[in-house]
């Protein structure tokens, strides 16, 4: 089926089965790779993507009700001044490991940080726990993600 | 709406009205609502497919004086963001324990209730609050309890012609409520303990008791028998009271150990479960 939706600001349109996922159409048919496929049943995390402005696992939508929707993988979103904290509080607290869980743990602080701009430590370790992540270790993200909250707050001159 | 995609036909009714005509016509035609099951296990292509998720009277959520209605096509992220002075208590924290952020945005409680498995996270609270199901069939729409919902549907899921609509939560006011969820990763195949209670008191006494356990098969246990064991106790409950209940709970599931608790450890949890919730009751 013929498909249009809005890519990282672009209009995209493609063809594409209505049941192929949107992470098959990303990495495969577009070369948007850095939206990782790790288990393909929802489970790991390391293919989320904002969805509409709604962070969502891409193996898990169907082409068929892309039409019309917003899309911003990794690839988008490092291009927003939002990702610029981010990154600066995951080199800083040494979130490197193998980087496959990254991109989606990115946003997904992202998604936690829009919701609740100064979430507590164990609402942070409760947003994230869904998260695989074998290599990076899972206190650094939760500082990382509080550091953000940080220096955000700084940013914004609140105390 | 009607959009052929190849081989598929994808139809995307804006009414149950349409709903209605749209099943009649195409009787073999797959429902995908969240598809957050449906992606995980789809092997073959269907012929029709029905996107629920722009039916209006499946997404709209209507709170009443006594109860609040939830359409079947419902997000558990929507269902969250009413917040816990609407979301009856155990239902929220079973909300907010059954998936991450990104799950919950795309996943719907009518799907939850339709798996009929041990997955589902919400069964065992919505039993717990006596929650009745809305269903159309082909003999027409009616309303069901969801404990017998589950009950005939253990075996068989939701059948073609079938289509789950509205959950309706009766709305009470409960003196202590909660939820838990266990699960054992590594067990052979993974192993889910849900449990729900909660308990209403008057003048001091237990007017109404409510305990209910999720797990692998049956898909949910509970016992108005044994709830009724504590009904019009005096508060603070005494040890051997407690420890009666306990008993009784211990033989119910021993009859169930070889389907249900199919972990040992969920066996004893359930038990210290019921001795925490019931202990509490006397320190409120």
């Amino acid at each position: 089926m013929k498909i249009t939706f809005n890519l990282n600001g672009k209009e995209t349109t493609l063809d594409s089965p209505p049941l192929k996922s949107l992470l098959d159409i990303l990495r495969k048919d577009l070369g948007l790779t850095g939206t990782k496929c790790g288990c393909h049943k929802g489970e790991c995390n390391s293919c989320l993507v904002f969805y509409n402005e709604m962070l969502v696992n891409s193996c898990l939508v169907p082409a068929f009700r892309l039409n019309g929707t917003k899309v911003v993988t990794i690839e988008g979103f490092t291009q927003t001044k939002e990702y610029q904290t981010i990154e600066k509080a995951f080199l800083k607290m040494n979130i490197t490991g193998c980087g496959f869980c990254i991109p989606g743990l990115i946003l997904a602080t992202e998604a936690l940080l829009t919701d609740k701009p100064h979430p507590t430590r164990d609402e942070v370790t409760e947003n994230l726990s869904a998260f695989l992540c074998l290599c990076s270790g899972y206190q650094q993200v939760v500082d990382a993600v509080l550091y953000v909250s940080e220096l955000r707050r700084k940013k914004k001159g609140e105390k | 709406m009607k959009n052929n995609a190849g081989d598929i036909k994808i139809l995307y009714p804006l009414s149950l009205k349409e709903l209605g005509n749209l099943c009649e016509e195409f009787p073999d035609a797959l429902l995908f609502a969240g598809g957050t099951q449906l992606m995980r296990t789809i092997k073959e292509d269907p012929r029709c497919l029905i996107s629920l998720n722009a039916i209006r009277e499946l997404t709209r959520i209507r709170r009443k004086e006594n109860y609040i209605e939830i359409g079947s096509c419902v997000t558990l992220s929507r269902i969250l963001s009413l917040g816990e002075n609407v979301v009856p208590i155990a239902l929220y924290k079973a909300i907010s324990a059954a998936v991450g952020p990104s799950i919950r945005n795309t996943a719907t409680i009518g799907g939850n209730i339709c798996t009929i498995s041990h997955i589902s996270d919400l069964i065992a609270p919505l039993v717990l609050y006596d929650a009745r199901v809305e269903l159309r069939t082909l003999s027409g729409i009616h309303w069901l309890p969801l404990l017998r919902f589950i009950q005939t549907h253990e075996k068989t899921g939701i059948v073609a012609g079938e289509t789950l609509l509205v959950i309706r939560i009766p709305l009470e006011e409960w003196d202590m409520q909660t939820f838990i969820k266990t699960d054992i990763i590594h067990s052979p195949k993974l192993s889910v303990l849900k449990c729900a209670a909660a308990v209403r008191t008057n003048k001091n006494s237990i007017n109404d008791l409510r305990l209910v356990f999720g797990g692998i098969s049956p898909i949910v246990l509970r016992s108005r028998e044994l709830e009724g064991i504590l009904i019009g106790d005096k508060l603070p409950l005494q040890k051997k009271s407690i420890d009666l209940f306990c008993s009784e709970l211990t033989k119910l599931l021993e009859t169930k150990k070889e389907d249900f608790l199919p972990h040992p450890y969920h066996f004893g949890t359930a038990i210290r479960f019921t001795r925490y919730f019931l202990s509490s009751l006397n320190t409120g």
